[in-house]
């Protein structure tokens, strides 16, 4: 029922005249009536955005990209984490190895002839040049931590969304996997799922095949 | 690793430049000379059909054609088909690699390798090659 002052008006009426009346039962009837035109208004409007809700989801649907970055994204933040590591454990095996030639070159500095100590202060600031750039590291691995709890929010809105329209998320994933195009590192525990962990397995498999 | 012609021409395939750059270093601390780059198999395509490699190293996850696409295509060639191919890439799962067997890689490396394996690796590539063309030979 439309909400029109044709509608309200003898009920807004009705409810004064019992409140001047006195009359509480009448007046809590009018009120009552108009309460639930209200509710029944409020519930109308939810039913419409909840059409339409499903109108978009019905696009989804239809819009295999959608799809399929919501099941890249499922684990999105996974493979984010695995990159935050690799880098971060690079940048310290590089920083290890700068410090060791770094310590090497000064303790060589003192025992060199005069002339050849520039040649070994030009090496020392390429090695603090070299440790310098692996500041690289901090700046993208902060990119990364402010991204990750960003995306895991969008990632469980969309996987909802996703499950709303009736999708069953893991169907996709196996869908979406081509191995033939080839997947990159196995980063995630799915992705582990029959895969080799070291070069030793890759030979075991290989001779098995005669290669 | 003897019996291994270091004057042979090696392409390096891979879309990263610091894996190609840390393949060429690796390569030439074994003693080889002369290398070419592609950064992807579509690229490295025209370049393997003039028949100046000997071997191609190749990385398998690229944007427009793959590794493994790339070696069906060398080995669905009568004049190239005999040429070593060592995949080294970061995909493992067994069935890539049953893939890769299947298709006729002589090689196969998971990222991260070492120098060792590299070279371990190469020698078993050449044993392959090297049967292939005395084969060929005696056939011929």
């Amino acid at each position: 029922m439309k909400l029109t002052m044709d509608v309200l008006k003898p009920r807004v009426e009705a409810l004064c005249e019992a409140m001047q009346a006195g009359d509480m039962e009448r007046f809590e009837e009018h009120l009552d009536w108009l309460t639930v035109l209200r509710e029944v208004q409020v519930a109308e409007q939810l039913r419409s955005l909840q059409e339409m809700l499903s109108v978009n989801i019905e696009t989804l649907e239809k819009d295999n990209g959608v799809l399929s970055a919501t099941s890249e994204l499922s684990d999105a933040s996974e493979r984010l984490r695995y990159v935050l590591e690799s880098t971060e454990q690079a940048a310290s095996k590089t920083l290890d190895l700068a410090e060791s030639i770094g310590e090497g070159l000064s303790a060589l500095r003192d025992r060199v002839a005069e002339e050849d100590r520039e040649q070994v202060d030009h090496l020392l600031g390429e090695v603090q040049a070299l440790i310098m750039t692996q500041e690289y590291q901090d700046l993208t691995g902060q990119v990364l931590k402010k991204l990750i709890p960003a995306l895991e929010a969008l990632q469980q809105l969309l996987e909802k969304m996703v499950a709303a329209a009736g999708h069953n998320l893991e169907e996709l994933r196996s869908r979406q996997g081509d191995l033939h195009k080839g997947v990159g590192p196995n980063v995630t525990q799915a992705s582990k799922a029959d895969s080799v962990s070291n070069q030793d397995e890759v030979d075991d498999l290989l001779d098995s095949l005669g290669i | 690793m003897s019996d291994i012609n270091r004057d042979i021409n090696i392409l390096v395939v891979d879309d990263f430049s610091t894996m190609r750059r840390i393949v060429k270093n690796l390569l030439k601390e074994l003693g080889f000379k002369n290398f070419d780059e592609a950064d992807d198999g579509a690229t490295a395509w025209p370049m393997v059909q003039t028949g100046k490699y000997q071997l191609i190293v190749s990385d398998w996850n690229m944007p427009k054609m793959t590794g493994i696409e790339l070696l069906k295509k060398v080995r669905a060639d009568e004049k190239l088909k005999d040429t070593a191919f060592l995949l080294i890439t970061a995909e493992a799962k067994k069935s890539q690699i049953l893939e890769a067997a299947q298709a006729g890689v002589d090689g196969y490396i998971v990222k991260p390798f070492t120098a060792a394996t590299l070279a371990e690796k190469l020698k078993k590539v050449f044993e392959r090659y090297n049967a292939r063309m005395a084969k060929k030979k005696q056939a011929g």
